[in-house]
């Protein structure tokens, strides 16, 4: 039993270290697109607070719209005529559970597989074949 | 006959681990949450497993270093991607969970880097998941082999026993 118990530790441990790993790897590259991104809007509000907009015509729509300097906000949220719902909505009914799909996209990876493993087999033949014999 | 039993119970879960790992890859299919706690799932199976091949895993690590042949070599290295694979598809998983993992209370991170590791280390994964079970496949076929004529004996068990036949 202790020596499961141990056995069952060191497998944790070991995907610990690799999840540790990845952590340090995600905040630098964290750190790293933060910088940047705050660069980039740093800049773009630059550029944005230069410019000076001239609206001619406004176009009608349902909504609301607040305009600050150099932004326009609308809150329109798109609906699809058919259903009624906005996309989102419409995507979550679309996630259940799909038979076809499963049993496509299992196939799919079992023949992946199959492939694979024909090739290995195929691969030992081959090697097999040309191996010099010593008598 | 606890040799066999160990056989039949490593093929049934090894089975199982694969179709389960079929089942769970596809997310579009099943839907998030099935996705999410089969995933977690697939994580016990996992630990099982190698639980289970403790005995070759400990064998070939201990010669790790010596000279050995070049396709237990390549085994050896595709098992360490495999469980490295394993590991980084499960914690980026469980770093994006909107699911499974905020049900216990947890918040997750809304990172996109987190998703896009999942998703190319789940790529890389289902390939040497492939040359995995291709590497092998005999001893699978074996094992199939093993678990039915071991089946066909039992139910002739009257007529013919093991020890009967000739070598």
């Amino acid at each position: 039993m202790i020596k499961l118990f141990f056995k069952v530790f060191l497998i944790l441990i070991t995907m610990s270290v690799i999840a540790t790993c990845l952590q340090l790897i995600a905040q630098t590259n964290v750190a790293k697109s933060t910088a940047s991104e705050m660069m980039r809007r740093q800049r773009a509000g630059r550029t944005e607070a230069n410019k000076t907009f001239q609206i001619k015509s406004v176009p009608t729509f349902s909504g609301e719209l607040k305009s600050t300097q150099g932004e326009i906000k609308s809150s329109v949220v798109p609906i699809d005529v058919k259903s009624g719902k906005s996309p989102a909505a419409n995507r979550e009914k679309e996630r259940g559970f799909s038979l076809g799909s499963l049993l496509f996209g299992a196939s799919k990876n079992i023949f992946l597989i199959a492939l694979v493993t024909l090739a290995i087999e195929l691969t030992r033949k081959i090697f097999g074949r040309f191996k010099p014999h010593v008598a | 006959m606890a040799k066999n039993n160990i056989m039949r119970i490593n093929l049934v879960l090894d089975s199982a681990l694969l179709l389960l790992f079929l089942f769970v890859h596809e997310q579009k299919a099943i839907g998030l949450f099935l996705h999410e706690w089969c995933g977690l799932l697939l994580l016990i199976v996992v630990i099982i497993h190698i639980l289970l091949h403790w005995n070759w895993i400990d064998g070939v690590f201990r010669k790790f270093f010596r000279k050995m042949k070049v396709e237990t070599r390549i085994n050896q290295i595709i098992v360490i991607l495999i469980y490295i694979g394993i590991t980084v598809v499960m914690f980026s998983g469980i770093m994006i969970s909107r699911e499974a993992i905020p049900a216990i209370g947890i918040h997750t991170a809304k990172n996109i880097f987190w998703k896009w590791l999942h998703f190319k280390s789940v790529d890389v994964t289902i390939w040497l998941v492939a040359a995995h079970v291709g590497m092998h496949w005999r001893w699978i076929l074996n094992n199939i082999k093993g678990v039915l004529t071991d089946r066909l004996f039992r139910k002739s068990g009257n007529k013919i026993s093991k020890d009967n036949l000739p070598v």
